[in-house]
């Protein structure tokens, strides 16, 4: 005479439930954690080209203004990557001997363009224009981040829809005047009402408004 | 504290069991149950049950269903992140009826059910009684009678339980 | 004979037909009702056999659709919905006559539910899952979908459209499916227990002792018990009702002449019943045969489902009668051609009238208690009107697309073997599905059923002017 279970039987039943359900939810947990987190973005890969390519001594050391090489920043979709011969404009006079240098010169002879690895990539259903964006008084800097201290460049912005949301519903933030556009180094006046006065200013100036109907980026 | 034990008695008809619970509720004894294969008309008054609390959880987590879905809807589609569809008026839209409504059902029936389990405090796989072999007709054909009684009354309430008609008599055993 | 004794037997002969046969006990019944599961059978080995194997081509069917994309289904445009919603309306229609059996029933106490409406239950939950499949799979590639179909903090930072009829889909048809499986599963933990009960090998006695969850039969559980089930069938109610009617607002919400109809939720309630009633009767007949249930699932069941069905029936007619009206009443150009061109004489018109015969001529039958009561006719009627409605579904959703406003999008459209092999998968699962069910739970309530019993021998008691 016994019972078909023993008495644990009732503490094995709610833990294994309790372990089911916690298992469920820590896994949708986890997985929602997951795409917030730096690694999943792909925030901390520093991507390698095959020239070894050095902003820091470019931006900082020669004061190359970005649109020297990204010379399509202000009038269309694309900021351009420089062609080989682009480089060469400096580096037939200087380096021209280097064997760093050696793909771009190959590159240069042969016709075959270097093949730069891409670091931000967009989903093709999204519409994106560098040159509004520049026109309107965003920076360089806000979106790609401190690049004259990148060795090679790391993605700083997650290109999730809801960094892009973050500032279409509010730009005044990460306005700056157009003069200061590629500087890496401009912040807005550390005086928050200061820094209001010149945010609304250049909301008017520039006529910014928010923008977050589904047609302003897929069209 | 002195050992509760409980005695269990089969009886062959609702009426016989009926008469047994009243004749040992009249001698003074209350932690009464019975335990039959379908549910018995009329033993919530025998037993005194208080109303159940089911109906309250459902109606409560209705509403809760019911007020969630609208400000749910009001909050991601008005105020987080505003859909215009051809300027129709927003707050509040005919159209967030569906939704509401379905979440008021989905709340409500899921916590009749996770009610339900937690007033039997189920999964409970094991409880003394299934230590009673005979037991076992409890669910198929039976009905049986338990009564928790002091330690020293098992013998007399036993009798008393033949008395009243049981055709068997059981002693469930400590818990281990 | 005395006259009172004569009256007697007058009344007697008027009387319906007995909802259980014979006068079992409670042990009886529960030997009865039990044994498909503690013997085996071999016509059910093979059907399962057979099941399986069909449940394959839902397999390749997923799989090729998933590998290579929804451009393998034969839709496109104009005809953007085809076997998709075509198969889902019809599933989820399908589920629709479980809950009423369940739920309904119960509150308007019929008591004839009882025997039925374990099966119906099964029922509705397995056809919920079929339909459930094809909304998410036709959205392509399901996992990027989740995001359109629940409000969660996404990485978008966006929410669903709730002014949108197919995010009312999505929140009517989960809640419909976790609510028939939470109600089924609370009708069965009784017959769970009794099953641990009487059930002699021990591995048996543990799998149905762990989902038994420890039922005792407690009357002090039973108060709660029986509150809490009604309470579920009092919702259940609404819930299903609204659930069709939400279905068919995918449809009534847009623009399409056959879609535009105010009266499409209470019709489309109608034949999702009608549809479903005609499931229950195409199951129950072959399971009682071969379960031999013929005493708890009587003929007097199978001739209250006729009923039902030519009721619905006559609801679904008049539907078919008012969008033709209207379509002559508003004298709009596309209205009429759809209903008095396209329809009738298209390209797809057989499948037109198919549904019509199916669907209004065939249950006229049921005018007749000889065809109500003939198991053979009802089971060959049931059949044709889940091809009726499953026309019903075609006609709606193909035949309004193919002809476009501009006759310049004018289209065609054929399914492709992947459309057939997902919708032969689909009953093929279903079947696996409901041969397990019938093989591994009690597959008629049987604590129902017990009670009934008693409540049915005490009123025969009454009755014969004997004191309770």
């Amino acid at each position: 005479m016994s019972a078909l279970f023993k008495p644990s039987a009732n503490f094995i039943a709610r833990f294994s439930l309790v372990a089911v359900a916690s298992v469920l939810g820590g896994g949708l947990l986890g997985l929602w954690g997951y795409f917030r987190t730096p690694y999943a973005q792909g925030l901390q890969e520093e991507i390698v080209q095959p020239v070894l390519f050095d902003h820091r001594h470019h931006v900082v050391d020669d004061l190359i203004d970005c649109r020297y090489c990204h010379f399509n920043v202000e009038r269309g979709a694309s900021a351009g990557v420089p062609s080989t011969e682009m480089c060469l404009n400096c580096h037939s006079q200087i380096w021209n001997k280097s064997p760093k240098l050696e793909p771009v010169r190959r590159s240069y002879f042969t016709g075959a363009p270097i093949e730069w690895n891409r670091v931000h990539q967009l989903p093709d259903f999204t519409y994106f224009n560098h040159s509004i964006h520049v026109g309107k008084g965003i920076g360089c800097a806000t979106c790609h981040g401190r690049v004259d201290e990148m060795a090679a460049i790391t993605k700083v912005a997650s290109l999730q829809m809801s960094w892009c949301l973050a500032c279409h519903r509010n730009p005044a933030p990460n306005l700056r005047p157009k003069d200061q556009i590629t500087s890496m180094t401009w912040q807005p006046p550390a005086d928050p009402a200061a820094a209001q006065l010149l945010a609304s200013d250049l909301m008017k100036s520039y006529d910014v408004n928010s923008r977050v109907s589904c047609t302003t980026c897929h069209r | 504290m002195s050992a509760e034990r409980v005695v269990l008695g089969k009886y062959p008809s609702v009426d016989a069991l009926y008469g047994a619970a009243r004749a040992l509720q009249a001698s003074g004894h209350s932690a009464l149950d019975f335990y039959s294969p379908y549910p018995l008309p009329g033993s919530d008054e025998v037993l005194k049950l208080r109303r159940s609390p089911v109906p309250f959880v459902a109606g409560a987590a209705a509403l809760v269903g019911v007020v969630s879905g609208v400000l749910m809807q009001w909050w991601m589609n008005d105020v987080d992140y505003a859909i215009n569809v051809a300027n129709r008026s927003v707050v509040p839209s005919p159209t967030w009826m569906p939704v509401t409504f379905e979440l008021g059902v989905l709340l409500a029936g899921t916590s009749i059910f996770f009610g339900l389990m937690a007033l039997f405090r189920f999964p409970r796989p094991y409880d003394p009684l299934f230590e009673v072999e005979a037991f076992r007709s409890a669910t198929i054909d039976a009905l049986w009678l338990s009564v928790a009684v002091k330690a020293e009354q098992v013998s007399t309430v036993s009798d008393e339980l033949r008395r009243l008609g049981a055709a068997e008599v059981e002693l469930v055993p400590e818990e281990a | 004979m005395t006259p009172p004794a004569q009256a007697a037997a007058e009344r007697e002969a008027l009387a319906p037909m007995p909802l259980i046969a014979g006068h079992p006990t409670d042990a009886q019944l529960n030997t009865e009702l039990l044994a498909p599961i503690f013997s085996p059978n071999e016509t059910w080995k093979k059907l399962v056999g057979l099941a399986a194997m069909g449940s394959g081509m839902l397999v390749i069917g997923l799989t090729v659709t998933i590998a290579r994309g929804i451009g393998m289904w034969g839709n496109n445009q104009p005809v953007g919905w085809a076997y998709d919603i075509i198969n889902f309306v019809w599933w989820i229609g399908i589920g629709h006559a479980g809950t009423l059996i369940s739920a309904i029933l119960l509150l308007f106490q019929q008591k004839w539910r009882t025997s039925i409406n374990r099966f119906a239950e099964a029922m509705t939950i397995f056809a919920v899952m079929q339909a459930a499949m094809f909304p998410l799979v036709h959205t392509g590639r399901p996992w990027f979908a989740i995001y359109w179909l629940f409000p969660y903090p996404n990485t978008m930072g966006i929410w669903p459209n709730f002014k949108s009829p197919l995010i009312w889909d999505v929140f009517a048809v989960s809640t419909y499916f976790t609510i028939s499986l939470l109600f089924w599963y609370l009708g069965l933990i009784p017959d769970l227990a009794t099953l641990r009960d009487t059930a002699t090998k021990r591995t048996q006695r543990i799998a149905y002792g762990i989902f038994a969850l420890g039922w005792k039969g407690s009357s002090r559980h039973w108060q709660h018990y029986r509150i809490g089930y009604l309470i579920l069938a009092g919702i259940s109610t609404p819930l299903v009702l609204s659930v069709h009617s939400i279905v068919s607002f995918d449809f009534a919400v847009s623009q399409l002449p056959g879609w535009h109809t105010t009266i499409f939720p209470p019709y489309f309630v109608a034949g999702a019943v009608f549809g479903g009633f005609a499931m229950v009767l195409t199951l129950i007949i072959p399971a009682r045969k071969v379960f031999r249930f013929n005493n708890v699932i009587t003929d007097r069941h199978l001739e209250n489902m006729a009923k039902v069905m030519l009721v619905t029936s006559m609801i679904v007619s008049y539907g078919y009668l008012m969008e033709n009206f209207m379509a002559w009443y508003s004298a709009n150009p596309y209205e009429s051609y759809l209903f008095f061109v396209t329809r009738p004489f298209g390209h797809y018109a057989a499948i037109y009238w198919i549904m019509l015969f199916c669907n209004v001529i065939v249950p006229q039958t049921f005018w007749w208690k000889k065809a109500r009561t003939s198991v053979a006719w009802l089971w060959i009627a049931s059949i044709l009107v889940g091809i009726g409605m499953w026309a019903e579904r075609f006609v709606i959703i193909v035949i309004s697309l193919y002809r476009d406003f501009l006759p310049s999008s004018w289209g065609l459209y054929a399914p492709t073997w992947v459309d057939w092999f997902i919708f032969g998968g689909t009953i093929s699962f279903f079947s696996l599905l409901f041969l397990l069910f019938l093989r591994f739970v009690p597959s008629v309530a049987l604590a129902e059923v017990k009670e009934l019993n008693h409540e049915m021998q005490h009123e025969k008691a009454h009755a014969a002017g004997g004191h309770p």
